[in-house]
């Protein structure tokens, strides 16, 4: 039985291209469309691995390589999300000072705090320790779910096609 | 969609149960969270930190743009309009798989169900992305709640197989014959 760890690796390389390149991560804006892409990927590969050794592609293993897929592609993409920060040195609070004044509303006095906190961290360290943080929890519960159910869509259509 | 009996497995054991019960509990608890997002949104006691957290974990999976969502309450929902009703779709066709299909009938739809909805959303989307033809609130909704109501008949069926692999022998599932179903083992 073939590994799974060059389909985990083929999935993981495009979930997190797809998150990281500008107008391409708009796919990820159609209830995260470019991770379930890049699980399908993942899992063709191995689909094709097992039919060359006349084996059949089962639930838990597109279930595996959705889930261990949408874990890492989640870990790298915030890492390198937070190093592009560090790099260009934008602060994006005063870009979003400025959009909600725009929009004519007026913040409660502890998200203004947040908001400050936030700027200080910009401001200190090239990056938001805060924001890195709650990125890194978001995309650890909805990567994987979408990994998951990703694995689980592209094995039933690889089964369906058989029968 | 059309039955095929399936006679391998006569009884709906109590972890299929408990599968689609997750599946159910899990979409819930994702629809709530859309209609609480605007419903606590003007809260200042811990709602309004909640309503601000769900607009957040939205954000990575959806554009959330204002002109593209529905409002309620006076503030967008979690999700745009086509999100919601892909979300909302899924939520109504679990509430009734049970009475559509038996969950111990593992079968699913044909294929082509499934890529003619994704297609509807693919072609909705990316005509306007590149300014073929400008998409309409109508437009995103029924594509987004025709891929929400078909996604069940996959994603359900996928799970309880899931699990049930994890009862089944190894070898009885590996080998590749055409049409051949895994033999499920009741311990109960």
């Amino acid at each position: 039985m073939p590994n799974k760890f060059t389909p985990v690796i083929i999935s993981t390389t495009i979930i997190t291209a797809i998150t990281l390149f500008p107008f391409i991560n708009f796919i990820n804006f159609i209830c995260c469309a470019g991770v379930i892409l890049g699980v399908f990927a993942g899992t063709n590969y191995y689909n094709n691995r097992l039919k060359r050794n006349g084996e059949i592609i089962q639930y838990k293993d597109g279930a595996a390589i959705g889930v261990l897929s949408g874990l890492l592609s989640a870990i790298i993409s915030v890492m390198i999300l937070t190093l592009l920060s560090i790099i260009t040195k934008e602060n994006p609070v005063p870009t979003l000072y400025n959009l909600i004044d725009k929009q004519g509303y007026n913040l409660p006095p502890d998200v203004e705090q947040l908001l400050q906190k936030i700027s200080d961290e910009y401001s200190r360290n090239g990056f938001s320790i805060t924001i890195t943080i709650a990125n890194l929890i978001l995309y650890i519960i909805t990567y994987p779910l979408f990994g998951l159910l990703g694995g689980i869509l592209s094995v039933s259509i690889f089964n369906r096609k058989k029968t | 969609m059309k039955e095929k009996p399936n006679k391998e497995i006569a009884t709906i054991l109590p972890r299929q149960r408990i599968v689609y019960s997750v599946i159910l509990s899990i979409a819930l608890v994702w629809c709530a969270g859309i209609l609480l997002a605007p419903l606590w949104a003007d809260a200042t006691d811990f709602r309004g930190s909640v309503s601000a957290f769900l607009y957040t974990f939205f954000s990575k999976n959806c554009h959330q743009l204002d002109d593209r969502s529905l409002h309620l309450w006076g503030h967008k929902l979690g999700v745009c309009s086509r999100c919601t009703m892909v979300y909302f779709g899924f939520l109504a066709t679990t509430l009734l798989y049970p009475f559509i299909r038996k969950l111990n009938n593992f079968e699913l739809p044909a294929l082509w169900i499934l890529l003619a909805g994704t297609s509807l959303v693919l072609i909705d989307a990316g005509l306007d992305i590149f300014d073929v033809v400008s998409n309409t609130f109508m437009s995103r909704e029924i594509t987004g709640g025709i891929l929400g109501l078909i996604l069940p008949f996959y994603i359900i069926p996928g799970s309880i197989r899931l699990l049930e692999e994890f009862f089944t022998p190894s070898d009885s599932l590996r080998s590749a014959k055409q049409g051949s179903k895994p033999v499920v083992k009741d311990k109960t």
